[in-house]
């Protein structure tokens, strides 16, 4: 497992390794059932042959793919804003947060805080939730489907670029959605921003550590998932559950035990209300179950599923790399009945 | 063609062409030599012992009917897939270890892409050069492809063809030394077809990219490939120059005509250029409706295909003798020296362009197996 973490923390090195790794196991495979010393020598006599013109080119050729990422991300990134589709997707998340709080006139029980400003809080972290756990895996089992993983597997340094550009596009849409919704709140519905910067500072941290609990786990769904449309409805529902169960919304406390405790595994009431704590005044962690903000445990639990979701992400990412071929491609699109000449 | 318009690993191209006389063959090592590449899948085996050379520049046609193997072969050459056995190695290394240098050195062209729906032509593949350390110009690359006109067209509004055409682009903006074709234009109307084939005979005339392509259609590979191997139950059950392969199939060739009292006749021989000789010389002026008629590829292929049917196994025992030791001679470069060195030299020497291309390599094949075919070789392949 040494190797998959290595590759988690940097995710170009991460995914250079993935063809060696990918290509030891068959190695392996073709000493098991066939000629090993035949094997033997055709690795040798390949890397004599590739080893020469290496040396001076690699950290040229990775500032390339590392340069062809960030453009790449930032293609992604305005093809989707020119997308009206699936920006009134994304738009629509917001406009319903601020119907919501603009409706909501009553106070957090217990306090003078208003329940809007709660519910705001708990719309961004859902977002958050949703980018890396809903669209995110959309985003990779379609690329996948349409074969541009395939392409960029067929082309020197483009997985590295994808991760970076994945990475790039995921970053982008959070915090580009986080911001719009604070903001549109703030400027409309009277919603809450941070007090101080220790407020925001935690709005950042916990932003930042949310999205990476959840980033790499959407991952790894998108590694996995069948096809889109099987895709939507198989993360839709568990995500729908989660938000009302989380807390989210409303005050946990309403709720029955044995569902606080199983939300409370999930990474979206901590996020809920590690904003909560950087959002509302300190005078909210009254309607807390806890009575307290639980910041280090928000912490614990959140970084425990970044690392859960690495240690997921690389070992089916990679598979799902290694695994594309024209043939498989070709056979899920028989499959999910599109035909050949589709493209016209 | 003139060697002035040669690019990239033109100087071993020109060296293989100009220099076939005098260079044995085997001095230039092939770009693609796979020996007794062997595939099974949970205990089923799909491939049973593949021999190919691939030499540089050669346009490479692997034929076969679905399920032959052809798609489990070439993506293992393309280093997509694990072999069970055998030894491959695609431009000097294994393909199961190929690198990223090595990636760069191969494009791609399969069917089953649909990717960057909403990219823009032109953009993606200015986006696609950004990872070859020395790609086309991109602007060149769309002249090339014919998608000038298309260049700030959404890549999901092209046509069938017009998106095989940017693939096709995609993978030759780095400059690769080998292309790999899958089935290019399943679902092409005719002209799109012309067309890509126009493409695929530029690129290997004046790029001297050497290309394996894979198909079910016949008429595509006689008209591009300078060889052709078949694939029948995971074994190659033919190969040659198209020429070799129908002469191959001892097919005879039949021969029609009106007798002097008006009745239709019809013959079949071996040599009919010996009957029509005699029809001549009997009837002592012209033949009424004479016609001769060679056997196709397709006869050819169908033949082999039929006969590999239902009998896997019993060509693999010693007795038979249905050409598979040829056939795997000329497959691996042991027995035909030079096949397409030859063919490729008749190619260069032939200036006239694409059109008479076929006509070179059949001429060419000809005259490297003796000549046997030299009266009545050309025309009658140029359907």
């Amino acid at each position: 497992m040494t190797e998959p973490t290595a590759g988690a923390t940097e995710p170009v090195q991460g995914a250079e390794t993935m063809q060696p790794a990918g290509t030891a196991q068959g190695a392996e495979m073709a000493h098991g059932t066939g000629t090993p010393r035949g094997s033997d020598a055709t690795a040798r006599g390949a890397a004599g042959a590739v080893a020469p013109g290496k040396a001076g080119a690699r950290p040229r050729a990775r500032l390339r793919y590392w340069r062809a990422g960030v453009l790449r991300g930032g293609i992604e990134l305005r093809h989707l804003v020119r997308n009206p589709k699936e920006m009134s997707g994304h738009l629509i998340n917001v406009v319903v947060a601020l119907l919501l709080a603009g409706y909501i006139s009553d106070k957090v029980p217990g306090t003078h805080v208003p329940m809007a400003h709660l519910t705001l809080a708990g719309f961004a972290a859902y977002l958050l939730f949703q980018i890396g756990l809903v669209n995110l895996p959309q985003i990779l089992v379609t690329e996948r489907e349409e074969g541009a993983l395939l392409r960029l597997r067929a082309t020197p340094g483009g997985i590295p670029a994808y991760l970076v550009a994945k990475s790039l596009l995921v970053v982008v849409m959070a915090f580009g959605t986080l911001a719009l919704l604070l903001g549109a709140a703030a400027l409309l519905v009277d919603g809450p921003l941070p007090h101080g910067p220790g407020g925001w500072l935690t709005l950042l941290w916990v932003s930042a550590l949310g999205l990476l609990a959840v980033v790499p786990l959407g991952a790894a769904i998108g590694a996995v998932l069948p096809n889109p449309r099987e895709a939507l409805a198989l993360i839709m529902l568990p995500t729908m559950a989660l938000l009302v169960t989380s807390g989210a919304m409303f005050p946990l406390g309403s709720l029955p035990v044995l569902v606080q405790k199983i939300a409370s595994v999930f990474p979206l009431k901590w996020m809920a209300q590690g904003l909560r704590s950087a959002l509302l005044p300190d005078a909210a962690r009254a309607a807390e179950p806890a009575g307290s903000w639980e910041l280090p445990t928000v912490a614990l639990i959140l970084a425990a599923w970044a690392v859960l979701g690495f240690l997921l992400a690389v070992p089916l990412l990679r598979r799902a790399a290694r695994r594309e071929s024209g043939s498989r491609l070709s056979e899920r699109h028989r499959k999910a009945g599109w035909g050949a000449g589709r493209t016209a | 063609m003139t060697t002035t318009e040669l690019t990239g690993p033109a100087p071993t191209t020109a060296a293989a062409a100009a220099g076939a006389a005098t260079v044995a063959a085997g001095s230039v090592p092939p770009v693609i030599r796979v020996r007794d590449l062997r595939m099974s899948y949970g205990g089923t085996d799909v491939l049973h012992g593949i021999d190919l050379d691939i030499r540089r520049g050669e346009v490479f046609a692997l034929l076969g009917p679905n399920g032959a193997g052809k798609t489990t072969t070439v993506e293992i050459l393309e280093g997509f897939r694990q072999r069970s056995a055998g030894e491959v190695t695609v431009l000097g290394a294994d393909p199961a270890r190929g690198d990223d240098a090595w990636r760069a050195r191969i494009g791609l062209v399969l069917q089953s892409w649909r990717d960057h729906r909403r990219w823009q032509v032109a953009e993606l593949l200015r986006h696609f050069a950004l990872y070859y350390p020395a790609p086309r110009d991109p602007a060149e690359l769309l002249a090339l492809v014919g998608l000038t006109a298309q260049a700030g067209t959404q890549v999901d509004r092209l046509s069938g063809g017009q998106r095989r055409r940017l693939d096709v682009a995609l993978a030759i903006v780095g400059r690769p030394e080998l292309l790999f074709l899958d089935e290019p234009t399943t679902g092409f109307d005719p002209e799109a077809r012309r067309d890509f084939h126009d493409l695929v005979e530029r690129l290997a005339r004046d790029e001297g990219v050497t290309i394996l392509l894979t198909t079910h259609d016949l008429a595509e590979a006689e008209r591009l490939a300078d060889r052709i191997a078949v694939l029948v139950n995971g074994r190659i059950r033919a190969g040659g120059t198209p020429a070799e392969l129908a002469r191959r199939a001892a097919a005879q060739a039949e021969v029609r005509w009106t007798a002097a009292d008006g009745t239709a006749r019809r013959e079949r021989t071996a040599e009919p250029s010996q009957l029509v000789w005699e029809l001549h010389r009997d009837t002592g002026g012209p033949v009424a409706d004479l016609e001769v008629r060679r056997p196709t590829l397709e006869d050819t292929y169908l033949h082999m295909v039929h006969r590999g049917g239902g009998d896997g196994p019993r060509v693999e025992s010693a007795s038979e003798d249905d050409g598979d030791g040829p056939v795997a001679r000329a497959m691996s470069g042991g027995g035909t020296s030079g096949g397409a060195g030859t063919a490729r030299r008749a190619r260069a020497a032939d200036g006239a362009g694409s059109t008479s291309k076929g006509r070179a390599t059949l001429r060419g094949e000809a005259a490297a197996s003796g000549g046997e075919e030299q009266v009545s070789g050309g025309a009658e392949w140029q359907r």
